[in-house]
């Protein structure tokens, strides 16, 4: 019967080919008709001013991007919940070049970034259904912007991991080291990280060549497949953030990113790989980062940090504890230089430690885990006694679920 | 995904089977004479002569030649002479023609000359005349345009099992990959490849031309490769049109069964080798739905987003279900690797009725060959970035093991008729082919951004089927004034990769995470049906008081093609790993209501699939060309050709934004006008010129918004429809709007022609190509490509050719032959904007970057030589053959990658036959491929740098031994 089927299309088709009068249709958009009044779908891309308010629930319908010259407003309260999507049909939200993100979320009320598996409503802080490693069902935020990163290749800009290569939207990188992106404070970004493939996914929150001009306070990122937050260039400061249980790094930068990131925590988690990759320039633009005030609580399966590539930057003032001791896990749980790049780096100072302590477990030596020369810079303390880290007083457990579910009551 | 069409067509074949096996039990009931049968050729133009009278001397019976020039004669076994004569030609006096009860010997090519003076006719014996590569040495010196071509009888002699190595014997063409075919070195978008003169789909999406190793020498009558372009001929190809002739009219009663076997040391027999266990099928080339889909292909399963907040919900039990179908085998297995084994049987008769002739053929071959790559290296090297630094750096490093099985079953089945002014033929053919790969490989990673170790696990399975019927006639009017050409052709053509599945674990800690990549299987569909309809009329009329040809005809073809990847990802949560990758998928790591961070899988195809498309061509086609000799010495082919090429596209872009159904992507009608001159410099010595427009498409994918992520390597293809702009949008680096090629080709070429075969010729060719078609990569985005109309280009080139006999030397040397070709071309192609500034912004210091380039693909020289040794008295048959091709660009860098260019393939070869008993009923053969144990090699070229390695295989030397058996 198929075959005779083939044979009818067949002859159908030479039909049609003969009359040489094959037409184009155009596309049906398809009716939203969401279950309740305040939970809204969002199905295409934000291209005028836009605000999202308060007590409502926005679901991003696909990859949504607000496009250069327009602003969306999210109200604090707002929970914004990405559809269910993987590979290039992950769902996320981009602000592009030329747009801005005006997300103040308040201590006592965030803006909840999620997934629509998670029945979370406004007002609650932790999920009712989904624990906090829960990863991969969503994409994420991506902020993307005119400020200078190291690209190889010395192109200008380039596309960000994550985003099919056809979407400008996902274009990043520029010369204005001063581009604002807008003001980003009280969020908080969950079960996301869906990947496009190797080495191409979305992390928690991505900042591609954000300029100094975007203020960026209080973010938390938990349960991503990838990293937590990653810069890729850009000259962005980030005041107070706090990641737990990232699939890949906890934070990771590139591409020679120029800004501070003060007071933070991480959280490794059980598939955490480093708490921080610190990656060097990629292109003959250089610059530095500088990391102060931290504390860092690992994991077994995590290490302290990698510095690659002839990474550059100051690392200052952070507190490491709860890795396991590197002779026993083949290297988990140090902090290392990799590459003769980093090593050069470091000896002319490019790359700076001050004031690194530690919490080692037993019979662990220092240099054993500050490997490369750089346990010049670090202490080991006892626990609790360390006279550098993360102030906690930042995260509170009114916005950040990290802080009320008790995973860092310990500090 | 399994393949049903197999079985009706086993089903065609067993029918055809009992019917020609009936035949030749009729065949032995009238036995006591034998046959003579023959075919007689014009000497000056090469066509079949009619109405020659053949008499045979001792008997006074005789036989008048049909217009395909054949007789045949029906005599009492003896030994005979033939006088051949023809109204003003030499009469042919051929002597000791043996004829035996119940046998046919068959006078292959007799050329006849027009008669000069009053000399006598000519006397020639009989077994002077056996071999048949001298017929198409006189089709080749006779044709009209540029040919070249090798005919059953070579493959015999070298011992070629399929057409791919059997092609690249031909001057100026070259295999790829085993598989692609080259002619001068251009590419395979400048190739067309045509089977019995019909358009036949590809079976690779990302190729123009079919991949010519499905095709076994058996069914093969000829190839027959053209050169330049006359106006009957498909408009869409520059460097050459490849036309495979299958089997069609058998001279006389032959059934062979063929044996074959080969043996490599270095794979075969080896206990390391890798494999992993197919279904019960694989055996005979197609997949019996081990591999299928879990999903059937649906496109509403449900997510893992959508089963995690209730596990044991309708949509969570579903995704269980589907999660717990999917083939748990991840890792191939080491195991002992089996020889190269092949058989094949072919029949074919022929019977002269009253009315009329038949003929049937009947081919049948399978193959089954295995090959185990030890250290295969596959590798990723860029320009490091400081200016001042030169030498590579290695991003990503592979290497492994890994062993493919390939089996390929074939069956051709034909029967035609012959009638006093007719001619019909019906073919019916399936090649079937099913490839089974397991690889293991250890990865290396420096890429920025990543720095890991890993041991990477690759399953793969391929099967390829091709079914076309081939319905012709042939009619001829008015004694041969007028010729008419009919074909009917439909086509079905399937790719289908089945479950690829691919697997890294993170070293030593055995994880599995996006940085390392996570598992990934994918499923990928391709189905092309094409029917074409061809017909031309040619009419012989007298032009300035010499013979001339008018020739007209008309061609239709119409295509579809449906193309499908769905691919799935499997995150794995906090599961852990012994670094088995067979234990990925045990049902006590998969997601459940009490493992909800277990593995999972997330179908990367819902909603929107833009790996998927949908296309339809239509081209229609009309030409007029006209033969004439306007002077003794000169002979003109003028021709025009047009062409309405219309294609419609059905698919959407990645965000969905862009959905299409039969979207008319291209809508073409150009004129191909063609003219051919051939000055007749002295007798056996031709002076040919030529000049012809054509025309390069692009294919169904290119023409389309699909984006195609590759897991593997980590590449993704763009349609040529999405734009690329820069500096935010004001600066439009590709417009999205890609066009044909349009091609000029000037070939001018010497040829002289001697005795026995023997012939030398030079050619020159020049062809330039407006707005030529070249994979680009995205200035945002260096692992993504996309076609792209780029700067005007050219080549220019050289060919010489010649066979020899090694009697000048010393007469001794009689029987061996030198045949020797040589290709040498100069290519120049203007680069796009985007690709001349990134290799600007990447040059090293002291680097000087020009706008051109060489072609991609265009090999700078090709080399084909060898020795043979051949004597019909002994039945000895010995050859040693030689081929390479030059470095040629393969991949185009960009930013910080570099240029890839192969590594000249040294490949030496040895072949040895031998025909025993009577009738050569027996023949054996010996044969040794790649002696000098060449490496596949390619590789990375930057500015002052040394070579890396981008892919390096070893080969190694097989030895192939073949006995076939003539009843």
């Amino acid at each position: 019967m198929k075959k005779f089927n083939y044979l009818l299309f067949m002859f159908a088709a030479v039909v049609i080919g003969f009359t040489s009068c094959v037409d184009g249709n155009d596309p049906d958009p398809t009716p939203v008709d969401p279950d309740e009044d305040d939970v809204l779908l969002v199905e295409s891309n934000i291209s005028s001013n836009t605000t999202w308010e308060t007590g409502k629930t926005y679901v991003l319908g696909g990859r949504i991007a607000v496009t250069s010259g327009n602003t969306l407003t999210i109200q604090p309260g707002v929970i914004v919940k990405g559809e269910v999507g993987s590979g290039s049909n992950a769902t996320a939200l981009i602000i592009a070049r030329g747009a801005k993100l005006d997300a103040q979320g308040t201590a006592d009320s965030p803006i909840i970034f999620t997934t629509v598996a998670d029945e979370i409503a406004p007002g609650e802080i932790a999920s009712p259904n989904l624990e906090s490693d829960i990863s991969g069902l969503w994409g994420g935020l991506l902020i993307l912007g005119n400020a200078k990163a190291s690209l190889a290749g010395d192109v200008t800009e380039t596309q960000i991991e994550g985003i099919p290569p056809s979407d400008t939207n996902g274009l990043y990188g520029g010369s204005d080291d001063e581009d604002n992106s807008g003001i980003i404070k009280y969020i908080s970004i969950r079960h996301g990280g869906a990947n496009i493939g190797e080495g191409n996914e979305i992390n928690g929150l991505t900042l591609g060549a954000v300029g100094s001009g975007t203020i960026i306070e209080n973010v938390e990122v938990i349960g991503n497949q990838d990293d937590g937050i990653e810069w890729f260039g850009g000259a962005v400061n980030v005041k107070n953030a706090i990641i737990w249980n990232a699939g890949d790094d906890l934070l990771d930068t590139d591409q020679a990113w120029s800004g501070t990131m003060d007071n933070f925590i991480l959280v490794a988690g059980a598939e955490t790989d480093h708490a921080l990759e610190i990656d060097g320039p990629e292109g003959s633009f250089n610059a530095g980062h500088t990391l102060k005030n931290g504390t860092i609580i690992g994991n077994d399966v995590s290490e302290l940090g990698d510095f690659r590539d002839g990474a550059r930057g100051t690392f200052e003032n952070i507190y490491f504890f709860n890795f396991a001791n590197p002779a026993d896990t083949e290297g988990r749980g140090d902090l290392s230089l990799s590459g003769d790049k980093t090593l050069a780096t470091f000896a002319d100072g490019e790359l700076k430690f001050m004031n690194l302590e530690a919490t080692l477990a037993e019979g662990v030596a220092l240099d054993a885990v500050f490997k490369n020369g750089t346990a010049a810079y670090a202490t080991s303390v006892a626990a609790g006694a360390n006279t550098v880290g993360a102030d906690k007083a930042a995260f509170a457990s009114t916005w950040s679920w990290t802080s009320a579910s008790g995973a860092i009551s310990d500090l | 995904m399994n393949n049903q069409s197999t079985n009706p067509l086993m089903k065609g074949f067993l029918v055809l089977l009992l019917l020609v096996l009936s035949q030749v039990f009729a065949g032995f009931a009238f036995a006591q004479n034998g046959t003579i049968r023959g075919t007689i050729f014009e000497e000056a133009t090469g066509e079949p002569l009619y109405g020659v009278s053949v008499l045979v001397k001792e008997t006074s019976t005789g036989a008048v030649t049909d217009f395909d020039g054949k007789f045949e004669i029906q005599v009492a076994p003896g030994t005979y002479t033939l006088q051949v004569s023809y109204i003003s030609y030499s009469s042919i006096n051929l002597t000791e023609v043996a004829v035996k009860a119940g046998e046919v010997n068959v006078i292959s090519d007799l050329l006849m000359a027009e008669e000069a003076s009053d000399l006598e006719g000519v006397t020639v014996s009989a077994s002077a005349i056996r071999t048949t590569e001298s017929a198409l040495l006189s089709v080749k010196r006779n044709a009209a345009n540029l040919i070249d071509g090798i005919s059953a009888s070579t493959f015999r002699q070298i011992g070629d099992g399929d057409a791919a190595s059997a092609v690249k014997r031909v001057t100026g063409v070259s295999i790829e990959g085993g598989k692609y075919i080259y002619v001068r070195g251009l590419g395979d978008r400048y190739t067309k490849t045509v089977l019995n003169g019909v358009d036949i789909p590809g079976l690779d999406p990302d190729r123009n031309t079919i991949q010519m190793d499905i095709f076994p020498t058996n069914v093969i009558d000829n190839i027959i490769v053209s050169k330049s372009f006359t106006a009957d001929l498909p408009a869409d190809f520059t460097g050459g049109v490849v036309d495979i002739e299958t089997k069609d009219f058998p001279e006389e009663k032959s059934m062979r069964l063929s044996l074959s076997g080969g043996i490599n040391p270095s794979m075969h027999f080896n206990s390391n080798f890798l494999k992993y266990d197919g279904g019960n099928t694989d055996f005979l080339g197609f997949d019996d739905g081990t591999r299928a889909i879990p999903t059937d292909g649906r496109t509403d399963i449900p997510q893992y987003g959508d089963a995690v907040g209730n596990p044991n919900g309708p949509k969570g039990l579903e995704y269980q279900q589907i999660l717990g179908d999917f083939n748990k085998t991840l890792g191939g297995y080491r195991a002992n690797s089996l020889m190269d084994v092949g058989v094949s049987f072919s029949m074919g008769n022929q019977f002269a009725r009253p009315k009329a002739t038949w003929g049937y053929n009947f081919a049948l071959t399978y193959k089954n060959e295995t090959e185990f790559y030890q250290d295969a290296e596959y590798n990723l090297y860029a320009k490091p970035r400081e200016a001042d630094q030169t030498e590579l750096e290695p991003l990503e490093r592979q290497r492994g093991d890994f062993g493919v099985n390939n089996v390929l079953l074939g069956g051709l089945a034909g029967i035609a008729l012959k009638t006093d002014h007719s001619k019909f033929k019906l073919n019916l053919m399936h090649l079937q082919n099913g490839e089974s790969k397991a690889g293991e490989f250890n990865f290396i990673n420096t890429n920025l951004g990543a720095n890991f170790e890993a041991k990477q696990y690759n399953l793969e399975y391929s099967q390829r089927g091709l079914t076309s019927i081939l319905l012709a006639g042939t009619h001829y009017l008015n004694g041969n004034e007028w010729e008419i050409n009919w074909k009917v052709a439909p086509t079905r053509s399937t790719i289908a990769d089945p479950d690829i599945r691919f697997t890294r674990f993170r070293e030593p800690t055995n994880t599995i995470s996006t940085e390392v990549g996570l598992p990934a299987r994918i499923w990928r569909d391709l189905e092309e049906y094409s029917i074409v309809a061809k017909g031309d009329i040619s009419k012989n009329l007298t032009l300035f008081s010499r013979q001339g040809k008018v020739k007209f005809g008309g061609n239709y073809v119409f295509k579809q093609r449906d193309f499908n990847i769905q691919s799935f990802q499997f995150a794995t949560g906090n599961t852990e790993f012994t670094g088995d990758p067979n234990q990925i998928l045990l049902d006590e790591n998969l997601f459940s209501a009490d493992n909800r961070n277990g593995v999972r899988y997330n179908a990367d195809f819902i909603p929107i699939n833009a790996n998927a498309y949908n296309s339809i061509a239509t081209n229609m086609a009309g030409y007029a060309s006209l033969e004439a000799n306007p002077t003794e010495k000169l002979k003109a082919i003028v021709g025009l050709r047009v062409e309405k090429f219309n294609q419609y596209y059905t698919g959407t872009n990645q965000t969905g934004t862009i959905d299409y159904d039969l979207v008319e992507v291209l809508d073409d009608m150009d004129f191909f006008p063609t003219v051919n001159l051939i000055f007749n410099l002295k007798e056996n010595q031709n002076l040919r010129a030529s000049a012809s427009r054509t025309i390069a498409r692009p294919s169904f994918k290119e023409l389309s918004y699909a984006e195609i992520l590759d897991p593997i390597t980590g590449r993704t293809f763009i349609g040529g429809l999405y734009p690329e702009t820069t500096n935010g949008g004001t600066e439009v680096l590709w417009d999205g709007n890609l066009v044909s090629t349009h091609v000029n080709n000037f070939d001018l070429r010497w040829e002289a022609f001697q005795d026995k075969g023997q012939m030398l010729s030079v050619s020159a060719f020049y062809k330039t190509f407006e707005k030529p078609i070249e994979m680009v990569q995205f200035l945002a985005d260096p692992g993504t490509f996309q076609p792209r109309n780029v700067g005007d280009g050219t080549v220019a080139g050289l060919e010489l050719e010649f066979r020899r006999s090694l009697k000048f030397i010393a007469p001794s040397f009689e029987n061996f032959s030198w045949n020797t070709n040589v290709t040498i071309t100069k290519s120049q192609i203007e680069m796009s904007e985007s690709e001349y500034r990134s290799r600007q912004l990447s040059a090293r210091e002291g680097q000087d970057i020009e706008n051109t380039r060489d072609m991609a693909g265009q090999a700078p020289y090709l080399i084909n030589t060898g020795l043979s040794y051949n004597s019909f008295t002994t039945g000895w048959e010995a050859g040693v053959f030689y081929n390479v091709q030059g470095s040629s660009l393969q991949y185009v860098g960009f930013g910080n990658r570099t240029d890839t260019y192969s590594v000249p393939f040294n490949s030496l070869n040895l072949n040895i036959n031998k025909t025993f008993g009577a009738d050569e009923r027996i023949q054996a053969g010996v044969g040794v491929q790649n002696i000098l144990n060449s490496k596949k090699e390619y590789v990375y070229k930057s500015y002052e740098a040394e070579d890396q390695i981008f892919s390096s295989l070893s080969p190694g030397t097989k030895i192939n031994m073949r006995v076939s058996f003539s009843f």
